[in-house]
């Protein structure tokens, strides 16, 4: 008997073979440990390190301005390093400033307002949110805790708050949405975490998706292998396939050499 | 005693049968094999309001699942069919905006065209929420809404809870006579789920559902089945997407009630893990 007939046929090497090639993926993943960076947290910010908010000027608008629409630009001192986001005492004082001098036109102020608190705020901001800056999302998010409360005690202009809240967590769980899909790594660490908990908290929910390797270990936990054998045969190409079928054929051909050799050597003693 | 028995017993058995059936005359079904892909359809006439839509989203806030809200509310009605609706995430949260009887579920809209109400009527509209002229009942008057205006969405919010309305975003598929999905889409080959809603000669609306059990890519079921549809209608309004992916829950009803078992009218999972369902019922 040759000896490549005599090593497949010893009862101990499958689990020998088997060792062996989970060894090295095992070695190889306790490499890619040792090189995943700590996880981060957010930052203890001081009052000091809090920057304070932009000056307002809502004397310069005017009833043209009303029938226009409001402009961040011409109401808002943008000196350097102020705060874009209006405070809840900001957007109540101007409110009542520009309700009091235009009684009539109640509902023009109220939807300039939300405007200039939502998209044109947004254009002041938005290259800062092109690509993944948790602190800066965190510190929206901040704000929109204190508009949420204002809503509550501010019944004059609940709607102001609570639409400026809307646009910006529905605007918020959208880009927490597409960072992930650029970079799905992401979604392990703490601060993405934390982000996607406040959203769903406020009912925006951060549509998270799974990968392919996710819906793989979910389905093969939960024993879905019906479904597991299904989605992989259609999701495969032809090539996939074929090389399945070659290595498929492979493994029945050495169990069936396998068990004839052993056939043969128990008949022949 | 025991004819009593008997009369009593009889006359259970046929207000069951009567519970349990639905009139033909205003739902039909249909399977149909075309180049060994079997397209099941079941059609539906809103003539009279008969046929009514139901969906539910979520647990309701005593904690009932869908399922259970679907067992205790189906006592007493006759269910033509019941399907998974949008799509839900990994947190089991239904993806894009979703209010499940005034209960907000999820405010966070997803990047998906169509926008579907169903009215606690019974009827079903649904808006394209790229155009921005979504038009409710509020009272006596219409409120005309734009989306994409955050003072209108808290509009719509409000409007929601205080109607009670049940909302949920999907991908439409067709609107005015256009295919709205493009052949860059969805590439997975899978089963294929669909509504289609339709006006017919006498301008009453249609519904259909319809279920491809083949495996074909979202445009690819979606050209197919416009073309099938041509034999029914001319005259369609919109087809919308229905989940067969993660929750492809799908059961339909003979007229007297009995589960259909054939592979065109069954979704490969039980109804009792479904997350969603939309209900087709006769009343």
């Amino acid at each position: 008997m040759s000896k490549g007939v005599e090593f497949f046929s010893r009862p101990f090497t499958p689990f020998i073979l088997g060792m062996l090639f989970m060894g090295l993926p095992t070695l190889l993943f306790l490499l890619w440990l040792l090189n995943v960076p700590p996880d981060e947290y957010f930052p203890a910010l001081n009052e000091q390190d809090i920057p304070s908010s932009c000056k307002l000027i809502p004397e310069t608008i005017n009833a043209d301005d009303l029938e226009q629409g409001l402009w961040l630009n011409k109401i808002l001192v943008q000196t350097k390093g102020c705060n874009v986001f209006l405070t809840e005492w900001q957007i109540k004082e101007l409110s009542n400033t520009l309700v009091n001098n235009y009684p009539d036109k109640k509902d023009l102020i109220q939807l300039g307002l939300i405007t200039m608190l939502t998209e044109q705020t947004l254009q002041k901001i938005k290259g800062n949110l092109e690509v993944y800056q948790p602190d800066d999302i965190k510190g929206i998010l901040d704000w929109l805790s204190t508009l949420n409360n204002a809503a509550k005690l501010d019944p004059d202009n609940e709607i102001i708050y609570l639409s400026v809240t809307d646009y910006w967590f529905n605007y918020l769980s959208g880009k927490l949405t597409e960072y992930q899909k650029i970079n799905p790594d992401i979604r392990y660490y703490f601060k993405f975490r934390y982000l996607v908990q406040q959203c769903n908290q406020a009912l925006y929910f951060v549509n998270v998706e799974e990968t392919k390797y996710e819906k793989f270990k979910k389905n093969l936990l939960a024993n879905h292998w019906v479904h597991l054998v299904k989605a992989s045969w259609s999701d495969a190409k032809a090539w996939q396939k074929g090389v399945f079928l070659l290595v498929f054929l492979c493994s029945v051909f050495t169990y069936l050499f396998t068990i004839i050799s052993f056939v043969n050597k128990t008949t022949l003693k | 005693m025991k004819f009593i028995g008997l009369i009593f017993a009889f006359s259970m058995l046929c207000s069951f049968n009567l519970i349990a059936q639905y009139n033909e005359n205003y739902v039909s079904v249909s399977s149909e094999t075309i180049d060994n892909e079997i397209y099941s359809v079941i059609e539906m006439t809103r003539k009279d309001e008969r046929v009514k839509v139901k969906y539910f989203a979520d647990k309701d806030l005593a904690g009932r699942s869908v399922y259970q809200r679907y067992l205790t509310w189906s006592k007493n009605k006759s269910i033509i069919a019941s399907c998974s609706g949008t799509y839900y995430g990994m947190d089991n949260k239904p993806v894009g905006i979703c209010i499940d009887e005034g209960q907000t579920v999820n405010k966070a809209e997803a990047a998906m065209d169509a926008l579907v109400l169903v009215y606690r009527t019974g009827g079903i509209v649904v808006t394209d929420l790229k155009e921005g002229n979504l038009t409710v009942q509020n009272g006596p008057d219409n409120l005309s809404l734009n989306l994409k205006n955050p003072l209108d969405r808290t509009k719509f919010f409000l409007w929601s809870k205080e109607n009670y309305a049940t909302v949920f975003q999907t991908h439409l598929l067709y609107y005015k006579n256009k295919l709205r999905v493009g052949a860059n889409g969805d590439k997975e080959l899978r089963e294929r789920r669909f509504l289609a809603v339709a006006r017919d000669d006498e301008n009453k609306i249609r519904y259909y559902l319809i279920n491809l059990k083949g495996n074909n890519t979202l445009y690819n079921a979606t050209v197919k089945v416009e073309g099938h549809l041509k034999n029914y209608t001319d005259n369609i309004i919109y087809i919308i997407n229905l989940d067969t992916g993660a929750q492809d829950y799908f059961e339909v009803r003979e007229s007297k009630g009995q589960m259909m078992n054939e592979p065109g009218f069954k979704g490969n999972k039980p109804l009792n893990v479904s997350k969603n369902l939309l209900v087709f019922y006769f009343e």
